[in-house]
C-alpha cells in the first residue's frame, strides 16, 4: 500500500504521457457523451405540449445537461483493456510486478478527468446559453456534495468493470455481459429516463438495483431535483453498493486469477 | 481485382471469422441473449414516454415503434458485421500484422472490412422486422409491394451509409492508431436515430441529415413503408448513400497510401 | 530480379520533453522530429540468390525490406521487383513474394494453423491440386505433423514460426523477404529453420532476402552479404570479403600440458589458461612453428574471428554521428 502511494506521483506522469500519445482516442470518447444530448432532444418534444410528471422542458434540460456532466466524470473503461490483457496472455507482465496492477488503472483513469473537465467547460457553457431556461445554478454546498457522489459513483464503476473484467477469465471475452450490464445501466440508472419519469413497475426495482447509485443519485443531487436532507441518505447508499460490490469483485478477481492461464509467449 | 477474387476473399474472410467468433462459445451464446434483452431495453423508454403523452411531434406510438424498428435492424447490422472489424483492424495496427493484410493480393479494404464477425448481433434483425410487423398491426395498415421496396433499398442506403462512416473511422486509425473509442462514437451516432427525425431542431438537424445522416437511415424507411416519402426524397437518400459510398473509398485508399507500418 | 537504386526514406517522428509538463504540453502542441531510416541505397540481386541483410538495429533494414515488398512508399529513389514496383501493389506483384517477420505473425490466433493456410488458399487462389502438393510437401520439409491443427496460442514459440513459414509459403513465391526469422528460437530450431530455407531456395529457385541477427543463419545461408549501417549501404560482396577486410587476423591459440610455467614468447600473450597470438594469415605457420619450439607438447587451435566481433567492429566503425 506505501510502496502503492510512493509510485503514485510516477503512475501519474506515466498516465498523463500515455493520454496525450492518445489524445486522439480521448478525444472521441469525450464526443461519445452525446447520448444525454440526444435524450435530451427526446423530452423536450415530449414536454411540448406542457411539464411531464413535473419536470418543465427547463428542468429536463438541466436534467440532462448534469448527466452529461456525470458521465463524464464517473466513466470507467477498464473492462475493455482486461478482456484482451487475459486473452492474449498479456495479464502475465502486470502481474509479476510487485505492485497490483489496478493502482497503475486507477491512477490512469482520474488523470483522464482533468482533460475531460476542461473539454467539458464550453460545452457546457453552450448548453445554458442555448437554454437558458434550465436554470443551472453552482452553489458550492451542492456542488462539492455532488462532487462527491460523483466519486463515489466512479469507483462503484470502476469496480463493477474489474467484475466483468474478471468474468473473461472464465468465458474468454465478456463484453457481451459488460454490454447487458450497461443497457440495464442506462435504464435504470437514469441516463435514458430520469428516475422520476419512471414507471412505478421500474421504479420499484430500482430500489433493489445499485444502478442509481451510479448516475441517478449524482445527477439528481447536481440537478437541484434532490432535497438537502435527503442527500446523506443518497451517499450513505452508494457507499454500501461500493462496498458489496468491492467485495464481489475482488473476489471474483481472485478465483479468476487461479484458472488463468498465461498462454503466447 | 476481378470479381470471382473478390468474392473468394470475402468467403474466405467471413468463414476464418466466423470459426474464429464461434471458438469463445460462451460469449457467443450471451451474445445472441442479450440481443433480445438489449432490444427490449431500447424499446422501454419509448413505451415510458408514451405513458406520458399520446405522440411526439405528430408521430403516434406505432410510428415511432417503426423508427424504433429501423434503428433496431440498422444497429444489428453494425455490430454484427460492421463494427467488429474496427476492433480488429485498431489492433492489426498497433501490432503491426496489419502488414500481412496488405501482402495479400487483394483488395485491403475487403479483407479488413469481413475479418471479423459478431454473429450473436445478427438477432436484432428478426426482432427489428417483429416489431415492424407489430407496429403495422396496430396502425392495421398493409404497404404496397412498391412501397415495401422502397423501404428495402433504403434500409440498403442506410446500411452503406453506416459502412462508409464506419470505413472512414477504420481509416483514421492509420494516423491515430488507438481509435476503438470511435466504436462508441459511431454507436452513440446511431443513438441518435432512435426517435423520429422531427425531434430534433435546426443545426442539429442538419447535423443528422447530412454529416451523420441517421436520420435518414431510421426515419426514411418507415416513411417510405407508410407511403408517405416523395420520389424526390428517396432519390436524394438514394444519392446521399451513394456520396458516401465514394467518398468513404477515397478516403480509406488516402489513409492507405500514407500508412507507415510499425516498427518490427 | 530485384533492383534498387538511390532508394530513401524518410520519417516523421513526434517528439516531447521528458517530464509532466512537457507530457501535459503535447497535448496541445506535437513537435515532429525528421528521421532519414535509408539514405541512396543502391544494390542489385539476381533470381535465386541468396542475400544477407545485416547491420545494427535502426539501420534501416527492415525500412528496405518492407519497401521492396510495397509496404512503405520510399521517399525517393528507384525499385523494382521481379519487373514490378513495389509500392503499386498489383496483385500480380503480391503472389509473387512473402513476407516473414520473426516478431510478428499472420496466423490467425484463435484457430489452428490449417484455418489460416485455407484463407490463405482462398485469397492467392491457388488451385486445389497445387494446394495439396504444397502443403504436403511444407508438412514434410518442417515437420508440422499435428502441429496444425492446434489453435495458434496453444503452440509454443518454435512451433508456431514453423507454421507461420508454411502459411507464408502456400503460394510459392519467388521472393522470400525474412525479417529475423530465428529470433527467439531455441538451438535447434534455428537450425531447422535454417535448413528448411536453404533446402527450399534449392529446390524452387526462389531468391531470398534474409536479415537476422545471428551470425550463424547468415554464415549458413547467405553467400553474399549487403550491410547497411546509419541508413546507408556500407558493404556489399561475399561474406568471406568481409571479413577479410574488417578483421583479417588469424587468433592462433595454445595451451601448455599442466605444470609447463614458461612463458610463451610474442607474439603469444597471457590470456585466460590459454596463449594468444593474433596474426596475420600468412604468418600462422611462422607463429605455430615458433610455439611447437617453445613446447612440443601443446594443444593448437587456430581459429578465425567470431562473426559477431567481426560485425562489432564493422558497425563500430560506421556508428551514426
Amino acid at each position: 500500500m506505501t510502496r502503492a502511494l510512493r509510485a503514485m506521483p510516477t503512475l501519474f506522469r506515466v498516465a498523463t504521457a500515455q493520454l496525450s500519445a492518445y489524445r486522439a482516442e480521448v478525444l472521441i470518447w469525450i464526443l461519445t457523451a452525446t447520448m444525454p444530448l440526444v435524450m435530451m432532444a427526446l423530452w423536450d418534444a415530449v414536454a411540448d405540449g406542457g411539464p411531464v410528471g413535473g419536470l418543465g422542458q427547463g428542468d429536463l434540460a438541466r436534467y440532462f445537461t448534469v448527466t452529461l456532466v456525470a458521465r463524464q466524470l464517473m466513466s470507467a473503461w477498464l473492462s475493455w483493456e482486461l478482456n484482451p490483457l487475459i486473452r492474449t496472455g498479456g495479464l502475465s507482465a502486470h502481474l509479476l510486478r510487485p505492485m497490483s496492477p489496478f493502482w497503475y488503472w486507477l491512477v490512469q483513469h482520474v488523470s483522464h478527468v482533468p482533460l475531460r473537465a476542461v473539454v467539458l467547460v464550453p460545452l457546457i457553457a453552450a448548453l445554458i446559453a442555448w437554454r437558458p431556461e434550465m436554470g443551472l445554478t453552482l452553489d458550492p454546498a451542492r456542488t462539492s456534495v455532488f462532487v462527491l457522489s460523483c466519486a463515489l459513483g466512479f469507483l462503484l464503476n470502476f469496480v463493477a468493470h474489474i467484475f466483468f473484467g474478471a468474468l473473461a477469465f472464465w468465458t474468454g471475452q465478456s463484453q457481451g455481459l459488460f454490454m447487458g450490464w450497461f443497457g440495464l445501466w442506462s435504464l435504470f440508472g437514469g441516463y435514458l429516463i430520469p428516475a422520476r419519469l419512471m414507471p412505478p413497475w421500474m421504479a420499484a426495482l430500482n430500489d433493489a438495483l445499485p444502478f442509481r447509485a451510479m448516475l441517478s443519485i449524482p445527477v439528481e443531487i447536481g440537478a437541484s431535483l434532490m432535497a438537502p436532507e435527503a442527500w446523506l441518505g443518497a451517499l450513505a447508499s452508494q457507499v454500501a453498493w461500493l462496498v458489496a460490490f468491492a467485495g464481489i469483485a475482488a473476489w471474483t478477481w481472485r478465483r479468476g486469477l487461479r484458472r488463468y492461464e498465461a498462454f503466447g509467449a | 481485382m476481378s470479381l470471382s477474387r473478390a468474392l473468394d476473399a470475402v468467403g474466405a474472410s467471413w468463414r476464418a471469422s466466423l470459426l474464429a467468433s464461434t471458438q469463445y462459445r460462451g460469449n457467443f451464446v450471451l451474445s445472441t441473449l442479450f440481443s433480445a434483452l438489449w432490444t427490449a431495453w431500447s424499446v422501454l423508454p419509448l413505451i415510458v414516454v408514451f405513458d406520458h403523452v399520446e405522440s411526439i411531434k405528430g408521430w403516434s406510438p406505432a410510428e415511432a415503434t417503426l423508427v424504433m424498428a429501423w434503428f433496431v435492424i440498422l444497429r444489428g447490422v453494425l455490430e454484427a458485421v460492421v463494427q467488429p472489424n474496427l476492433t480488429t483492424l485498431v489492433e492489426r495496427v498497433r501490432s503491426g500484422t496489419l502488414d500481412f493484410v496488405l501482402l495479400k493480393p487483394a483488395d485491403p479494404q475487403l479483407l479488413v472490412s469481413f475479418s471479423s464477425l459478431e454473429p450473436g448481433r445478427l438477432f436484432d434483425v428478426p426482432v427489428g422486422l417483429g416489431l415492424v410487423v407489430w407496429a403495422l398491426d396496430q396502425m392495421a395498415y398493409s404497404p404496397s409491394l412498391l412501397d415495401m421496396v422502397a423501404a428495402a433499398a433504403l434500409t440498403v442506403a442506410g446500411a452503406t451509409i453506416i459502412y462508409a462512416l464506419w470505413l472512414c473511422a477504420a481509416a483514421t486509425s492509420f494516423w491515430w492508431v488507438k481509435v476503438d473509442s470511435l466504436t462508441y462514437l459511431l454507436g452513440a451516432v446511431m443513438d441518435a436515430g432512435r426517435w423520429p427525425g422531427s425531434v430534433y431542431r435546426g443545426a442539429v438537424r442538419a447535423l443528422f441529415t447530412f454529416v451523420f445522416p441517421i436520420i435518414v437511415m431510421t426515419s426514411a424507411p418507415p416513411r417510405a413503408l407508410l407511403g408517405r416519402l416523395e420520389a424526390l426524397h428517396f432519390f436524394g437518400c438514394v444519392a446521399l448513400a451513394v456520396a458516401f459510398a465514394v467518398g468513404s473509398r477515397l478516403f480509406w485508399r488516402r489513409a492507405v497510401a500514407s500508412y507507415t507500418s510499425a516498427s518490427s | 530480379m530485384i533492383a534498387v537504386k538511390d532508394l530513401r526514406k524518410t520519417y516523421r517522428v513526434p517528439q516531447r520533453d521528458p517530464g509532466l509538463v512537457g507530457a501535459l504540453r503535447s497535448i496541445w502542441r506535437r513537435e515532429h522530429k525528421e528521421i532519414r531510416a535509408v539514405e541512396g541505397v543502391t544494390f542489385e540481386i539476381a533470381a535465386g540468390e541468396r542475400v544477407g541483410f545485416l547491420g545494427p538495429n535502426g539501420a534501416g533494414k527492415t525500412t528496405t525490406l518492407k519497401m521492396l515488398a510495397g509496404l512503405l512508399r520510399p521517399t525517393s529513389g528507384e525499385v523494382s521487383v521481379n519487373g514490378f514496383e513495389p509500392q503499386r501493389r498489383e496483385a500480380a506483384f503480391l503472389e509473387q513474394i512473402t513476407l516473414v517477420m520473426g516478431q510478428k505473425q499472420q496466423l490467425l490466433w484463435d484457430l489452428p494453423p490449417r484455418d489460416t493456410f485455407a484463407l490463405n488458399r482462398a485469397l492467392y487462389q491457388i488451385p486445389d491440386a497445387q494446394f495439396r502438393e504444397t502443403l504436403g510437401e511444407l508438412t514434410t520439409m518442417l515437420s508440422l505433423g499435428e502441429l496444425v491443427d492446434r489453435p495458434t496460442r496453444n503452440l509454443s514459440l518454435g512451433e508456431r514460426m514453423k507454421c507461420e513459414l508454411a502459411a507464408a509459403l502456400l503460394h510459392r513465391p519467388k521472393v522470400l523477404f525474412l525479417d529475423e526469422p530465428t529470433i527467439g528460437l531455441d538451438v535447434v530450431m534455428q537450425l531447422q529453420v535454417r535448413h528448411f530455407i536453404a533446402q527450399w531456395n534449392e529446390r524452387f529457385g526462389s531468391t531470398v532476402l534474409l536479415t537476422s541477427h545471428y551470425m550463424d543463419d547468415v554464415q549458413a545461408l547467405c553467400p553474399r552479404v549487403i550491410v547497411i549501417a546509419a541508413g546507408a549501404l556500407r558493404f556489399d560482396g561475399r561474406l568471406t570479403d568481409l571479413v577479410a577486410q574488417v578483421k583479417p587476423r588469424r587468433r592462433v591459440v595454445v595451451r601448455p600440458p599442466a605444470g609447463f610455467t614458461a612463458a610463451f614468447p610474442p607474439p603469444f600473450a597471457l590470456e585466460g589458461e590459454a596463449w594468444v597470438a593474433d596474426v596475420a594469415p600468412t604468418d600462422v605457420g611462422a607463429a605455430v612453428q615458433q610455439g611447437f619450439a617453445h613446447c612440443p607438447g601443446m594443444d593448437l587451435r587456430v581459429e578465425e574471428p567470431p562473426l559477431e566481433q567481426v560485425f562489432a567492429d564493422f558497425f563500430v566503425q560506421h556508428r551514426t554521428p
